[in-house]
């Protein structure tokens, strides 16, 4: 009886012993004051207010939007910064935009193809460092191009459970690039290069080391040069590890890890996992940077009209029943039977959700951030998806 | 907690019960064991990476004079920094042959139930406004053992079996997307009993 007693005190023990609270916690700056007018009369503004506040009600904790259009801006906070101190959210906070990065990587890639330094019908052998390139299947068979519109049948990285149990076991701690694709070395191909469509994040690490390698600059040089720079970018941030991340203005970020609507703060998590996700996901920036740089990109002053011409030309999946992808832009359409469909970007991190999107028919520009993750299946997923598929609807059938 | 879940919970309770109601030899031994846990498998393809402590304490009754078959239940606690703790109830259903002279071979199989903590403190929306969370979720596990052992240290009146094992669990219902999740546990234990 002694002896049961003494295990049960040892379990006691460790449990107590082991208990640390918020681990995930990552303190953040106060919101800096908005630079940016809005239009208060925006005519937009009722309906995407009426939108917010009917997801926040349903348990999203923080929704922050923006829209650009003939009108001027609105912007859109719904919820809370932080849940646990019921801060609230402001437009000028910093946001991890996860995959809204692919859309640089590709304007990048497509300023090296003008500038005749990548040939996107070549294939990535060419231009990959030969270790990298000896270790993906078929790599002689897979061109540039594959990779921006992610036709290559590359695995993605980010769905191999390897991986996924790296982000259970060091999340703080996240894979090199190089400990990222010896991952994916030696995975057979989804499907023949060029016969099918299949997000991939590994196709947009190539890409950042073909970058590297055409222009022998850092990934982070090129972005800043060629993009930051020239469009005046100002609040928008790549390499930003945690110390620099804690000068900024961030929202708390969330996750329903059991799937049962109960939610934890991993903003660490969160920012630890952007930080590491580099030509795929790894830039930070405020909602107006992102708008303007989609903008900018849409109006030819990122790339050339050729180059947009290729971005835009859409590829479509087997199974898919509407085109999917162009170069590094996600096709919508949610406005079926008006107009020629929208463009832009969509993000997953563990703890966050965001969008960018181009209506050409309204001219209108959208940015969303939810800050709860919905990359496990279970309520958040559809509460945030459902949102995001509303208020894209909403504005895209704006007129 | 579903009906499998709560006949599961009942079976790990009822079977101390049955077991102290073994009178005859051999006698139950006490299973102590500690090490290392990760969430890991080695047919993924994914590194042994992070572990964190685990402690097992139990009791084994073996069934025969041989020692060779009998029935281990534990309780459990790992440490998960990131993940969660957790406190775990095991069944194991034994075989530990002796292999040669002293060395013990053992093979365990079994079902478990483990409550997964958060690493911090969980709100949940009430329909107006953010409240406390529940603070762990119930999941079921198959645990599958394997162990090397040396049969037996006498000192006084005590028999010791120290042993190093292998376990692999996989949790099911962990959530939609991790299920069925594998943790290995790496273990150095010993089973004590009194010489009769």
């Amino acid at each position: 009886m002694k002896t049961n007693l003494f295990f049960l005190l040892v379990l006691a023990a460790l449990l107590v012993a082991g208990c640390t609270k918020d681990v995930y916690d990552l303190p953040s700056a106060t919101p800096p004051p908005a630079e940016t007018p809005a239009n208060e009369a925006h005519p937009m503004k009722d309906s995407i207010d009426a939108i917010v506040s009917r997801y926040i009600a349903k348990g999203i904790p923080g929704i922050q939007v923006a829209v650009k259009s003939a009108d001027g801006w609105y912007f859109a906070n719904g919820g809370y910064a932080r849940i646990e101190d019921q801060s609230p959210l402001s437009s000028e906070m910093t946001n991890w935009y996860f995959s809204l990065t692919k859309m640089y990587t590709a304007a990048l890639t497509m300023k090296e193809w003008e500038s005749e330094n990548i040939n996107l019908d070549a294939p990535i052998t060419q231009y990959l460092p030969q270790e990298i390139a000896a270790g993906i299947t078929s790599s002689d068979r897979i061109t540039v191009k594959m990779l921006l519109n992610h036709t290559s049948g590359i695995v993605n990285l980010t769905a191999l459970p390897e991986y996924q149990l790296w982000q259970l076991n060091r999340p703080l701690e996240q894979p090199t690039i190089e400990e990222r694709l010896a991952m994916v070395y030696g995975k057979p191909l989804l499907f023949e290069p060029g016969t099918d469509f299949s997000y991939s994040n590994t196709n947009f690490l190539l890409l950042e080391k073909i970058l590297e390698q055409v222009s022998r600059h850092p990934y982070e040089s090129l972005l800043r040069s060629e993009i930051l720079a020239p469009l005046r970018l100002q609040h928008t941030y790549y390499n930003l590890p945690e110390g620099q991340a804690r000068q900024l203005s961030f929202p708390g970020y969330y996750l329903d890890r059991y799937a049962n609507e109960q939610l934890e703060d991993v903003s660490r998590w969160n920012s630890a996992l952007a930080n590491a996700s580099n030509g795929y996901g790894g830039i930070a920036g405020t909602s107006v940077d992102a708008i303007r740089f989609l903008e900018a990109l849409v109006k030819g002053q990122v790339v050339s009209p050729a180059s947009l011409i290729q971005m835009r030309t859409w590829v479509q999946g087997r199974e898919s029943t509407q085109p999917d992808y162009g170069l590094g832009l996600e096709y919508y359409q949610f406005a079926p039977g008006q107009g020629q469909g929208q463009y832009g970007h969509e993000g997953d991190g563990i703890g966050c959700t965001t969008q960018v999107m181009y209506v050409p028919e309204n001219d209108t520009y959208l940015y969303i951030n939810c800050t709860v993750g919905r990359q496990i299946f279970g309520p958040y997923l559809f509460k945030t998806t459902d949102f995001k598929k509303e208020l894209c609807g909403y504005v895209a059938k704006w007129r | 907690m579903n009906l499998f879940e709560k006949l599961l919970l009942a079976l790990l309770l009822g079977a101390p019960g049955w077991l102290l109601a073994q009178n005859e030899p051999p006698p139950m031994q006490y299973d102590v064991a500690l090490g290392l846990h990760s969430y890991y498998m080695p047919a993924l393809g994914a590194r042994w990476n992070g572990p964190e402590p685990v402690a097992f304490a139990g009791i084994h009754q073996p069934f025969n004079r041989k020692q060779n078959l009998g029935v281990s239940l534990r309780l459990g606690y790992s440490r998960g920094k990131y993940q969660g703790d957790a406190l775990q109830a095991q069944l194991l259903f034994c075989y530990t042959p002796l292999l040669a002279e002293h060395v013990e071979l053992g093979f365990k199989l079994g079902v478990g139930y483990q409550f997964s903590f958060y690493p911090s403190t969980p709100v949940r929306w009430d329909g107006e406004q953010w409240v406390g969370g529940r603070p762990a979720k119930g999941v079921v596990q198959a645990p599958v053992q394997f162990s090397l052992g040396y049969r037996s240290i006498h000192t006084g009146k005590v028999e010791w079996q120290p042993y190093l094992a292998y376990q692999l669990h996989v949790l099911f219902g962990y959530s939609p997307d991790l299920s069925p999740l594998p943790v290995s546990n790496a273990l150095l234990g010993f089973k004590i009993s009194s010489l009769q």
